[in-house]
């Protein structure tokens, strides 16, 4: 390879990666939060509402058809509209429904369809008593959005880009590496100058998480730029017949209009455990159309038993009882499968706790990467002494952001954890403590001279946070945490025991960094003593 | 640096769904598997196109290889889409 392409590639791989690495950080950073998402909704949610054992369908002794009945009776819902269950499974022990009720009736005379609210009830599964019909514990949910939109409007297009330039990154990484990927295979130079150290780290790290780096990369964008495909397909490929698309693509949208001709509907349990037993699946979701109607469907969705994460989507037609195929796109489309092949992989839900474990720490890992990337390049820069404002303006934000995103976390379950659940706009406060939390430590990093101690307050400040929302488990939550222990719940216990880990290793890694005779990263000096070191 | 990006990054997406119509076009695989090929398979096309200029002194100099690509892509296209063939 040429040395003026290895040297383009260089410059581009230092600059993309700079340009891009704090919102990749809080990216990567959300996302390794986000695999355990069902556990943190559990621990955020079990305390506060606890329910008495773990429920399956089968023991269930909720009449379904009667919930939807009574939901068709107490609320405006148009008769087409469809009303949503979600049967308590592994991942929420709740029994969810979700309808839109109309509030303000179409208006036909000039033409304005009617005004729809979104509407979420969160019941007993035991009982299908109402507990709660507001999203009042909503951080795990909040992580999980700035993973995949940074919590902007327009953030999951702005999201999908940043992933493109990553998987640009990783490109041009394999470009400069490609040489010595065999040669210095995992070198990491120990008694080496900080600044071969911070290389070393980049590039092992690098070669490490390079197979699962690409696989975020692809299925990313494959989430969040996927219509950049799609539009050119539908209008090139299939001449604006989204529909055809969709069929082609194995999904299928049921949308047919009531007749008004009235239909009794089936046991919604027995066609649940029928489909469960005739497709060997285990039945999650269910989503009813067109009730009471002739034209009514079940459409039940799960995961197959067999086979790596299939999901089932099967549509049952009440009038015929059955699945018939005119409603039914055939079961193993290779689009479809292979798409959610790779959303499984992408979340590691086809894995247990151990797999989302490892998942976890490369995550961390590509995080560390992140910032050694961005040590190197502003050290190289401070040696050049080139644009000397925009490099220390770029060395803050950088810091700022990867740093302050950390404690901003911890401070956010701080809350989560510590305001009563009556409080209203709790959502609002717990958001606002981490929005708050990281600008405080951008604002700070432009004024914080030694880099080192400034890590070691972020790290420190989220240990004691986590400190502190163990205390408040063990004091205010102590007795309904060990009855839902005793209930077969452990994911309370479970999520606590990840967060003294954490603490634990957050504590020392603060105090080797106050304490390790390390250089000193004073914005002035830094260049010259990793240099000397 | 940011003439690349800018450049490459929507002359990428404009060469990666031409290519990806050439796939269709010349390749007769069933629809389904198109589908999936083009969703996977067009993004790292897309990356690699990027990546490609960056590796390039500037963005004129990428299209001295990619422009005749580019041209020949949307030919076999035209060709198709209006049934010439």
């Amino acid at each position: 390879m040429k040395a003026q392409t290895l040297r383009n590639a260089v410059d581009a791989h230092a600059w993309v990666g700079l340009v891009i690495s704090v919102p990749l950080f809080i990216i990567f950073w959300a996302g390794a939060i986000t695999l355990f998402f069902p556990e943190l909704q559990r621990w955020t949610m079990l305390p506060q509402y606890p329910i008495q054992a773990p429920v399956q369908v089968a023991e269930s002794q909720v009449d379904y058809n009667d919930l939807i009945e009574q939901i068709h009776e107490q609320h405006d819902i148009a008769p087409d509209e469809r009303v949503s269950i979600r049967l308590p499974n592994h991942r929420s022990p709740y029994l969810f429904l979700f309808f839109n009720e109309i509030v303000e009736p179409a208006d036909e005379a000039n033409d304005v369809p009617a005004k729809k609210e979104f509407v979420r009830m969160m019941l007993d599964p035991n009982t299908a008593e109402l507990i709660s019909t507001e999203e009042k514990f909503h951080f795990a949910e909040f992580l999980y959005h700035l993973h995949y939109d940074l919590s902007l409007p327009q953030g999951l297009y702005i999201v999908g880009v940043i992933t493109l330039f990553f998987l640009v990154i990783i490109m041009t990484g394999i470009i400069v590496q490609l040489k010595n990927l065999i040669k210095h295979f995992f070198m990491y130079r120990k008694d080496s100058s900080m600044r071969n150290k911070m290389n070393d780290l980049h590039n092992v790290v690098g070669v490490i998480s390079l197979p699962y780096g690409l696989m975020y990369a692809v299925t990313g964008l494959m989430f969040n730029l996927g219509i950049l495909f799609q539009i050119p397909t539908a209008f090139l490929v299939y001449q604006g017949d989204f529909d055809r698309m969709l069929a082609d693509a194995g999904f299928y949208n049921y949308a047919v209009k009531p007749t008004d001709t009235v239909q009794a509907m089936p046991d919604i349990r027995n066609i649940v455990l029928r489909t469960q037993s005739e497709y060997n699946a285990v039945v999650d979701n269910i989503s009813i159309q067109n009730w009471g109607d002739e034209t009514a469907v079940y459409r039940l969705g799960g995961s197959y038993n067999e086979g790596f994460s299939s999901r089932l989507d099967r549509f049952y037609h009440v009038a015929s009882d059955g699945f018939p195929a005119e409603h039914n796109v055939p079961e193993g489309n290779t689009f479809a499968t292979g798409l959610l092949l790779m959303f499984s992989i992408h979340f590691a839900n086809f894995a247990d706790l151990d797999l989302r474990v490892l998942f976890f720490i490369l995550a961390i890992g590509v995080c560390a990467m992140i910032v050694a990337g961005n040590v190197l390049f502003i050290i190289k820069r401070q040696k050049k002494n080139a644009h000397p404002k925009t490099l220390s303006f770029m060395r803050a934000l950088t810091l700022g952001g990867c740093v302050g995103i950390i404690p901003a976390t911890a401070l956010g379950f701080v809350f989560e954890r510590g305001l009563p659940e009556a409080l209203s706009e709790r959502v609002f406060y717990v958001e606002m403590s981490f929005w708050l939390c990281l600008l405080a430590f951008v604002i700070l990093s432009f004024f914080w001279q030694h880099l080192r101690r400034f890590t070691a307050l972020g790290l420190g400040l989220s240990a004691l946070c986590l400190c502190i929302v163990l205390t408040i488990d063990l004091t205010v939550f102590s007795q309904v945490n060990a009855s839902l222990s005793q209930a077969g719940f452990t994911s309370v216990s479970g999520v606590n025991i990840g967060f003294a880990l954490t603490a634990l290793v957050l504590a020392v890694v603060t105090f080797w960094l106050l304490k390790a005779n390390l250089p000193s990263m004073n914005k002035k000096h830094s260049a010259v003593l990793m240099e000397n070191k | 640096m940011w003439v690349k990006s800018i450049a490459g990054l929507f002359f990428g997406l404009l060469f990666f769904v031409s290519l990806s119509m050439n796939i269709f076009y010349m390749a007769s695989l069933p629809r389904e598997v198109y589908l999936l090929t083009g969703y996977i398979g067009g993004f790292i096309l897309w990356a690699g196109i990027m990546t490609y200029i960056y590796c390039q002194d500037s963005f004129v100099q990428a299209m001295k290889w990619c422009a005749p690509l580019f041209a020949g892509s949307l030919l076999i296209n035209t060709v198709f889409y209006f049934g010439v063939l």
